[in-house]
């Protein structure tokens, strides 16, 4: 791909999206990953992960994107979906006041489920839909970069250019939750907060890294997963990936006859 | 409450076989609603937490009562005797176990394996290769190591050149083509270790090894032909991924897969309902044989489909298959947090050589016996995601309806004691098998569970092929195979992998 320095390994971190139905889980992510917006997403069919990187000044985080394919409508999330997964990105609808109960409801879940060092972060989507209305307070991002270029979150399909913000629209959906009242919340668990637009693009690559920045990358399982982050064996290994661990759909170790 | 009232299929019970269909009809395109009444994923083949164990087993041993839905009155007569110990210090970290109740490996070149890679779910879970596979040594009273390739038999110290010789050609029949051989001609129904000893001159203990540990037959009477046919295969899986035949599931195994499966199925759009929501009841087969009904709680309305695919348990009496008997297995599964002896390291480390660490899987068989059965255990460690570290999972069973008598066998995998304790005892109905599966001919497609003496070594590869016979029954003649790429198909995930 685009210009790579050789000498920087890109650590794969797993993270999972959680929200209620239609607060924009899957824009976002298309919105970090290919730079894009699609009016009409329907609920996400096709695709098993993305993947997407994030370049630090001294590190490469690889974003293995997990989509939840459907299965938090009707709370039947695997284990298997939290299983290792270093972060998680929390979405609710600033205009939606039930949307961001249903994501207290997930972040209560994660801290369950997941592993006690997951990096959540909370996000407000749909920022675009009442930018107009409410003008400066909404569009300040809580966790403004320090200096604008200090790290410029660049990945390789962005050109460092990000899309104009959208026009201000007419405030039709007035913001039910505000930028306060979701910040104390997100202060209270620990959680990394933010308000974004996958629409207009509006802070979106600054979720991301602001992830990478906060994963503590030494406790990150290499893949495929081997027994847990503190694990001896995985941990001796982690450089080479896990000795004993197979890849099924190895080639070269395929083609290799029985041996008897 | 569901979008729709009508899918192409509704598939109840989320065991590997359910899973692999859901995810191969969902794939083709198919609208699969996907069911199941327990709180988590993989039915008889499901991966625990040990609360969850605790629940499972409390649930099992109640009293059934007339109001029992049809799933969990055939759990009641399928479980007997469950109980688990209280989880006492283990307590807070309960959630860090992953305990199958499938206790099972996948051969490398198995039905399973194919099947994980032609849908890609091998992307979604974790494997690595058994350490070792042991017989327990009676008169030494500890475990040995069996060599199962040739590599092992050059390395073994513990055998004699002749003896050496005679188990390679042994092993090198047994990876042949045999059917033809005139050693094997009209002595194909002979029992395999009789066999064994008289062909190729085997000592005892060696043809046992053989039977029990390569083979991995359940009893000296096994006949030699299909014996053979098994034991091939598994010899014929050294070297696909290692020098071992046999590979062990991350987090518990089966579980885990069918969960993998499951969601490969979510992304294709099927619907998922787990817990009271999902329970069926009132499954009706239409009577121009088109579709079948049900209901569920979570749905205010009855939903119609074109097949069902279930297992018997999910049935009502009326349209249950054939049970033509039971087979009957004790388990038991224990946390430890001392290292079972049968993972020391291979070989005691030489002077000046750094001390191995020991192994993380074993299997250890202990052959029949007049009074006793054959046991298997099955050792599993930090490694496999299992437990915590400096812990270990074993699992034991063997055909027999008394619990009781695999304790003094526990005693011998974990000298130490255990932390923790389930035990239950499995009656598995044998269906009789379906007469002929036209495709089309009705919409109800019952999945065999698995009833055969090899769970360990079998048992996933026979989930395997089910899944893809439901998936056939179903999608018939359909333009898409099983798993198949469609022509214009982009690999999703990036291509970027250096």
């Amino acid at each position: 791909m685009a210009s790579e320095d050789p000498s920087v390994k890109a650590v794969q971190v797993k993270l999972v999206l959680l929200g209620e139905a239609a607060v924009g889980k899957s824009s976002l992510v298309l919105r970090f990953v290919q730079n894009d917006f699609n009016e009409n997403t329907s609920p996400t069919i096709g695709a098993a992960f993305l993947t997407q990187k994030c370049r630090l000044e001294n590190r490469v985080v690889k974003f293995e994107i997990w989509d939840t394919a459907g299965q938090e409508r009707f709370h039947s999330l695997a284990p298997m979906y939290y299983r290792n997964a270093a972060a998680a990105v929390v979405v609710y609808d600033i205009t939606k006041a039930a949307s961001l109960e249903k994501a207290k409801a997930w972040v209560k879940e994660l801290q369950r489920q997941a592993n006690p060092n997951i990096v959540i972060a909370l996000v407000g989507n749909k920022l675009d839909l009442v930018e107009g209305a409410d003008g400066e307070e909404a569009s300040t991002p809580t966790e403004a970069p320090e200096a604008a270029d200090e790290d410029a979150p660049a990945d390789e399909d962005e050109d460092g250019t990000p899309p104009p913000p959208a026009a201000a629209p007419a405030s039709e959906g007035p913001r039910q939750v505000s930028h306060a009242e979701a910040k104390a919340y997100a202060d209270e668990c620990g959680l990394l907060f933010f308000e974004a637009s996958a629409k207009a693009g509006t802070n979106v690559q600054d979720v991301f890294t602001e992830i990478a920045k906060t994963i503590p990358l030494d406790t990150i399982t290499p893949k495929p997963a081997a027994g847990g982050a503190q694990n001896r064996r995985s941990a001796a290994n982690a450089a080479a990936g896990d000795a004993s661990a197979v890849n099924l759909g190895d080639g070269a170790a395929a083609k290799k006859g029985g041996c008897c | 409450m569901l979008d729709s009232d009508s899918y192409d299929t509704v598939i109840l019970g989320t065991g590997l076989a359910q899973s692999i269909a859901a995810a191969a009809l969902a794939k083709a395109g198919k609208s699969v609603l996907h069911l199941d009444p327990n709180e988590y994923y993989g039915g008889a083949q499901a991966s625990l937490t040990l609360d969850e164990f605790a629940t499972w087993a409390a649930e099992r041993s109640e009293q059934p009562t007339d109001a029992d839905d049809e799933y969990t009155s055939a759990q009641h007569s399928r479980y007997e005797s469950a109980s688990t110990t209280p989880l006492g210090s283990l307590a807070p970290d309960r959630r860090r176990y992953a305990l199958s109740l499938f206790p099972s490996l996948m051969a490398s070149r198995g039905t399973l394996v194919g099947t994980l890679i032609a849908s890609d779910v091998s992307k979604y879970v974790g494997f690595r290769l058994l350490d070792s596979v042991s017989l327990w040594d009676d008169a030494k009273g500890a475990a040995a190591r069996v060599p199962g390739s040739k590599e092992d038999v050059f390395k073994d110290k513990s055998v004699s050149l002749p003896d050496k010789r005679r188990l390679m050609k042994a092993l090198l029949f047994a990876a042949g083509e045999f059917e033809e051989d005139e050693v094997l001609k009209g002595h194909e129904e002979e029992p395999l270790l009789a066999f064994l000893t008289r062909s190729f001159g085997l000592s005892q203990r060696l043809a046992e090894a053989l039977t029990y540990a390569v083979a991995h037959a359940s009893s000296p009477d096994e006949p030699a032909l299909p014996s053979l046919i098994r034991a091939r295969r598994y010899i014929r899986s050294i070297g696909r991924y290692g020098p071992r035949a046999f590979l062990v599931g991350q987090y518990g195994g089966a579980g885990e897969v069918a969960q993998g499966f499951c969601r490969a199925c979510a992304v294709f759009g099927g619907t998922y309902i787990l817990g009271p929501d999902a329970v069926p009841s009132d499954i009706t087969v239409a009577n121009d044989n088109a579709s079948v009904s049900l209901k569920i709680p979570g749905h205010p309305r009855t939903i119609t489909a074109t097949h069902l695919v279930c297992s018997p348990d999910f049935l009502p009496a009326s349209l249950k298959p054939e049970s033509i008997g039971t087979k009957t297995t004790a388990y038991t599964v224990a946390v430890v947090a001392t290292r079972p002896p049968v993972l020391a390291p291979a070989n005691a480390a030489e002077e000046g050589e750094e001390e191995e660490e020991g192994d993380d899987t074993a299997v250890l068989v202990f052959p029949p016996t007049d009074t006793t059965p054959l046991v298997r255990a099955l050792v599993m460690g930090e490694g496999t995601g299992s437990c915590p570290q400096g812990q270990w999972v074993v699992y034991l069973w063997a055909e027999t309806g008394d619990v009781k008598s695999l304790q003094p066998f526990l005693g011998k995998v974990a000298p130490e004691g255990v932390s923790w304790q389930a035990s239950y005892v499995e009656h598995a109905a044998q269906a009789k098998p379906a007469a002929s599966e036209e495709t089309g001919a009705s919409p109800l497609v019952i999945l065999e569970p698995y009833a055969g003496p090899h769970l360990l070594t079998e048992g996933l590869d026979w989930e395997a092929a089910q899944g893809e016979r439901a998936f056939t029954a179903v999608a018939g003649d359909d333009e898409h195979g099983f798993f198949e790429k469609a022509e214009d198909e982009d690999d999703e995930e990036d291509g970027d992998d250096e």
